[in-house]
């Protein structure tokens, strides 16, 4: 037993001799995070729940669906006149910064949380007006609140309006999510292009490549 | 022939008196697929020696048009309908992407890039004609850098 366990100190020292100054993903969290705006998180969340949503080509499964890949979560609405468009603008004008530098940029989610006025095909037109790379999701209420609470976003919906016009609420910023469906990242409001570039491209570099 | 030149010179005067507001940069993106609900955004500067409110707009072009802002509280995007908009003498109103826009419903015909489209901003001093152009969506937001 103790054998066991002086053997397993000497390798670890062994390691830690042939790498002294490799830092520990803290380190690396907290090194990142002084270089960006946004706000990096450790990989504590827990993962994404498998949330059922509807795409453009019937069920999208939250889990499946971005699997091995890094994605941005952006929730909104079609109806949104100003605040939406203006920010999926930036993800788009952020991409094609990217797409010069020859950097692979991340999937790109919309989610409508709108689903009385938004069905999964119209907003899924809607996302790819911006950018064709764009995807465009909605679901039921229960499964919009399951998924925004796992990404610490927030939204809220008139339970009765009185007309098609109302307004709905939204966190304006950006959820990054990991290959392994964890929350890493939050983009604040306002979304600016060439910030947006240059921080992806920095998180995606130091926290893992794109796995497509 | 003085009466008709002092009609002309009424007619003169009163034009610059309209409010005195200037309206530059009058734009909107190209309708987006499935909506029926489009953002304008102009500067409104007013150059007289008054204050002027803006109190709306109306357009042929749509159905109804809103005076609107955005704004951002703790991180939720929300946004209210705006009774009055106060420009001091010298200052500009700037409706922009994420702030005070024109919400601009139904559009009739819908509208394509390069097309003119005619507005009235009413004012507590009088209408004011507005030429906004539908531009490129890329072209709505400032470049940062």
């Amino acid at each position: 037993m103790f054998a066991a366990v002086i053997a397993v100190a000497g390798l670890l020292g062994m390691v830690a001799a042939r790498y002294p100054d490799r830092p520990g993903p803290e380190q690396r969290r907290a090194e990142l995070q002084r270089r960006v705006q946004a706000t990096v998180f450790p990989r504590d969340f827990a993962r994404l729940p498998d949330v059922a949503l509807r795409g453009r080509d019937g069920s999208f499964d939250l889990r499946g669906d971005t699997a091995g890949r890094w994605t941005l979560v952006y929730l909104g609405y079609t109806h949104c006149p100003d605040v939406c468009p203006t920010t999926l603008q930036a993800v788009a004008s952020a991409f094609a910064r990217l797409d010069r530098l020859d950097v692979a940029v991340p999937r790109m989610m919309f989610v409508s949380v709108d689903p009385r006025r938004d069905t999964a095909r119209n907003t899924a037109r809607y996302a790819h007006a911006f950018d064709s790379r764009f995807v465009g999701i909605t679901g039921a209420p229960a499964a919009l609140h399951r998924l925004s609470a796992a990404l610490h976003l927030d939204f809220s919906v008139p339970a009765d309006p009185a007309n098609d016009r109302y307004t709905v609420q939204h966190t304006a910023g950006l959820a990054l999510i990991d290959p392994d469906a964890r929350l890493r990242a939050f983009f604040t409001a306002p979304v600016q292009p060439a910030t947006l570039a240059t921080d992806l491209r920095k998180i995606l570099e130091t926290l893992g490549s794109t796995r497509t | 022939m003085t009466r008709g030149l002092f009609a002309l010179l009424l007619a003169a005067l009163s034009v610059p008196a309209l409010a005195g507001i200037e309206v530059t940069d009058a734009r909107t993106g190209t309708p987006l697929p499935g909506t029926d609900v489009m953002a304008g955004y102009l500067t409104a500067r007013n150059t007289g020696d008054r204050t002027v409110a803006i109190t709306g707009a109306s357009s042929a072009a749509f159905r109804d048009v809103e005076l609107h802002r955005s704004m951002n509280n703790d991180g939720i995007s929300t946004m209210k309908p705006v009774p009055r908009l106060v420009v001091p003498p010298g200052r500009a109103a700037i409706l922009a992407p994420g702030g005070y826009h024109l919400m601009m419903f139904t559009p009739a015909p819908r509208p394509s890039r390069g097309d003119t489209l005619d507005l009235v901003l009413h004012t507590d001093q009088g209408d004011v004609p507005v030429s906004m152009q539908v531009v490129d969506r890329a072209q709505l937001i400032p470049a940062d850098d």
